[in-house]
């Protein structure tokens, strides 16, 4: 079971949130992030809003579309025309452990001109990096 | 839960657990040296305790020839048949299998195989040529440090994904050499 989750707002007003509803992970049937997927194929929404959290309450967002900041920077930022997550896994082999391999989650907002800015979160959910590419 | 499992093949795999090391020897069996300039006659599975874990296993061996003698400049190797092109290994004839698992269905991206000197991901290996090609691949990457690294063939979803590489390294310099190989990949 991952530990960092996503959670995702609509265009139709829905909330969802990984490993909640029909969106648990449910062994050999399609991820929760590629039920999304049809999901929004099928309800012809798009993702508003993205970002990651923890059960233990902590959230990670990323500029979202919506028109009603409660800060005047976040009015002015620039705003992002789509939005993906993926999970980001490595490990060293030769002389490599098993336990050894790194796990982040990411979401990802892309812009206008192409650029993307992405939060990465350690499986912890404690540390997080931001980077634009 | 997202799990690699490398194994060298063989007549029978050989998993290469943790504490484990990938040898790449010379013509005289396990832990035997090579020549500088030459690339290996066999690959092994050293245990933590230096002992040879793929012994009796007949574990797959590929040797770097060229990068681009063969057939229209594909690069050329001998995995116990002599010498042939690359394009022309399967995947049973590849050094290593490493699987990614998922408890779900998960589609697979941006995978990179890569050498690098164990302490800094984009540093090559010191005094070490290493090669390595995905089966389907008509040519050697040399893969050494991330931004030279093997790129790999995006997977559709599902729960197993299997990445079979052909691998080969060399001394260029005098001495015992050790680094790391390295995967990374992205899914969702």
């Amino acid at each position: 079971m991952n530990k960092v989750l996503w959670v995702a707002t609509l265009s139709n007003g829905e909330v969802l949130y990984e490993e909640k509803g029909d969106y648990t992970t449910v062994s050999g049937a399609l991820s929760p992030w590629n039920k999304l997927q049809e999901h929004l194929t099928e309800s012809n929404s798009k993702i508003t809003a993205l970002g990651l959290y923890t059960e233990d309450g902590r959230r990670f967002n990323l500029p979202s579309t919506e028109t009603n900041p409660k800060f005047n920077e976040f009015s002015k930022a620039s705003i992002p025309v789509s939005y993906r997550m993926f999970r980001k896994v490595g490990a060293d082999i030769t002389g490599g452990t098993v336990g050894a391999q790194e796990k982040y989650t990411v979401v990802e907002a892309t812009y206008e001109d192409g650029r993307r800015l992405q939060i990465w979160v350690d499986e912890k959910g404690i540390t997080s990096w931001a980077i634009i590419v | 839960m997202a799990t690699f499992t490398w194994t060298l093949q063989g007549s029978t795999d050989t998993t290469i657990d943790s504490g484990d090391t990938l040898q790449f020897a010379g013509p005289d069996g396990f832990d035997s040296k090579i020549t500088v300039g030459e690339y290996n006659d066999g690959t092994y599975v050293k245990s933590s305790s230096d002992t040879d874990d793929s012994s009796g296993n007949t574990p797959n061996n590929v040797k770097f020839i060229s990068q681009s003698g063969g057939t229209s400049g594909a690069s050329q190797a001998d995995w116990g048949d002599g010498t042939e092109d690359l394009g022309d290994i399967t995947d049973a004839e590849a050094t290593l299998k490493i699987n990614f698992s998922d408890a779900s269905s998960v589609a697979t991206s941006g995978a990179l195989y890569y050498a690098y000197d164990g302490t800094t991901t984009t540093a090559a290996p010191s005094g070490v040529d290493f090669r390595a090609a995905e089966v389907g691949d008509t040519n050697f990457t040399e893969a050494e440090g991330s931004g030279d690294a093997l790129s790999m063939a995006d997977q559709a979803a599902a729960t197993s994904h299997d990445f079979y590489i052909a691998v080969s390294s060399g001394p260029t310099s005098i001495g015992a050499k050790s680094f790391k190989t390295r995967i990374e990949l992205t899914y969702a």
